[in-house]
């Protein structure tokens, strides 16, 4: 059984800590303003932004029956805190500049999990470094998913290039999300 | 010819089983019950519900329409549309795995929560959530505020219903995975609530030609005796003056009209007239039941005549707060 409880204070630094490296340290803040951040502990441990008036529903209801979720799934913790795909849609606005602009090919082939070449890129935020996890965009700056930024040699050429590897991506909702 | 050997006709050239054309032909004659049958054959067009929470109707439909989709207006819901031409598949384009839109299967699905009009703040059930399209279309009504208690039974519907939710975007949501029938241990008084029963899914014909032929008369009272205690439960969840819709995708007047009726007989309820500007009456009498007169302000939809799945939809007001010994 999955039980939903608040976020102890080890656990909100552990967030607060991987927001500040996206976007700052207000971001916490911003993104938890009016929200509890509860955790939902089960075979692992999962991180949702509740709005008050949910969580307070949760109070009044859990001696009864545990839910089966709420509110907005944020992220995870297992070790670090690994944000979510809705996670990504909240920060994003306040991190473009951890992210990379890519052409809409780029984004259909992102969408179906795949790497992102470097024709693809249209634009490289200021923030980002090679060896870096990257927010990916597409031309409206519309948060498609998480990438590693990497270079690599590439074996014909024997040119640089630089890829960005896909760690997860909104075509998740159609691959494993039904 | 007579009614049993003008159904048995019927029913081996359009494929259900008989009892049902029996049924249609006793409900509506037999020129309606052709129009009906043949108006199940043509199927629907889809219906995307734009993701208000997220993204404008016009900024959508631009998109849509750059795409090369052929888009038209549902006549009743501003921030919806019909999908008459669409190039890619509807569950794969980016808008859709943006969380911009939400995919009905017809325009009939839409109209319980626009009959049930949620608005921000308020306390709202869900009885029958999942796969999410309804919760979904109440959190946009609400615009994220409030809460929504999002109930169902099923353990492969609850994944689809976090996945759809998590893609819209929305936030208000308590889900659990439960017997509605156990709600009223929460002792939780809603200000609204929605019961999109179980149902045989009669009206889903147009969609899913399997149902022809994949329920027995003996299912119609099963499903009845389930939502009529469905809706004894949700009765005792709701505030005094609370608004309860009940709605199904069937057509059979067991499932809908008669349930009301049994409710209205046992609780202080009253039916109430909706916005919906189409829809014909419900009906006050049906294979030798006469029921009660008000439930005439309920609703009910046609393929053949609304374009829509075979729908019911009533709105019931409850008078007095009931207690869970009622």
């Amino acid at each position: 059984m999955i039980i939903f409880r608040k976020a102890t204070k080890k656990e909100i630094v552990k967030i607060q800590k991987a927001l500040n490296e996206w976007a700052g340290k207000n971001i916490y803040k911003k993104v938890t303003s009016g929200r509890v951040v509860v955790i939902g502990e089960g075979k692992i441990k999962e991180v949702f932004l509740v709005p008050a008036e949910v969580y307070n529903i949760l109070d009044k209801t859990k001696k009864v029956r545990m839910p089966y979720y709420l509110g907005l799934f944020f992220g995870e913790i297992n070790g670090e805190f690994k944000i979510s795909l809705e996670g990504l849609w909240l920060i994003s606005k306040y991190s473009r500049e951890r992210g990379v602009v890519v052409s809409e090919r780029g984004e259909q082939l992102f969408l179906y999990g795949r790497d992102i070449l470097e024709e693809s890129i249209i634009k490289v935020g200021s923030l980002v470094q090679i060896g870096s996890k990257v927010i990916v965009f597409n031309k409206f700056y519309e948060p498609l998913g998480l990438g590693m930024i990497m270079k690599f040699s590439d074996k014909l050429t024997e040119q640089p290039k630089t890829i960005i590897k896909n760690i997860l991506d909104r075509g998740w909702y159609l691959r494993k999300g039904r | 010819m007579d009614i049993g050997e003008l159904a048995k006709k019927l029913a081996e050239k359009y494929g259900y089983h008989v009892y049902m054309i029996e049924r249609y032909l006793e409900l509506f004659g037999k020129e309606e019950t052709i129009e009906l049958l043949e108006a199940n054959e043509k199927g629907l067009n889809p219906v995307i519900r734009c993701n208000t929470l997220k993204i404008s109707v016009e900024s959508l439909r631009n998109r849509l329409v750059k795409k090369g989709f052929v888009l038209k207006k549902v006549p009743w819901i501003d921030y919806a549309f019909q999908v008459i031409k669409s190039p890619f598949s509807l569950g794969s384009t980016t808008e859709y795995l943006l969380g911009y839109y939400y995919v009905h299967r017809g325009m009939g699905s839409l109209l319980p929560v626009h009959a049930l009009d949620p608005k921000p703040g308020e306390i709202v059930i869900d009885a029958a959530a999942a796969p999410g399209g309804k919760t979904s279309q109440i959190a946009q009504l609400m615009k994220n505020k409030g809460v929504i208690l999002a109930i169902d039974i099923s353990r492969e519907r609850m994944k689809s219903l976090r996945s759809n939710l998590s893609r819209l975007g929305v936030e208000n949501v308590i889900a659990y995975r439960m017997d509605a029938r156990d709600l009223p241990k929460f002792g939780i008084k809603a200000d609204k609530i929605l019961l999109d029963a179980p149902c045989t899914g009669e009206g889903l014909i147009p969609i899913d030609k399997s149902r022809k032929k994949s329920r027995l008369i003996e299912d119609i009272k099963y499903c009845s005796t389930l939502q009529f205690s469905m809706l004894t439960a949700l009765l005792k969840c709701l505030k005094k003056e609370g608004i309860l819709v009940y709605s199904t995708c069937s057509i059979a007047p067991e499932e809908n009209e008669l349930v009301i009726h049994r409710v209205l007989e046992r609780f202080p309820l009253s039916v109430e007239k909706m916005d919906l500007k189409d829809g014909l009456p419900g009906f006050t009498e049906f294979f030798g039941y006469k029921v009660r007169d008000e439930i005439r302000e309920a609703r009910r939809f046609y393929p053949h005549i609304h374009g829509t799945e075979g729908f019911f939809i009533c709105k019931l007001r409850l008078r007095k707060e009931l207690n869970d010994n009622i």
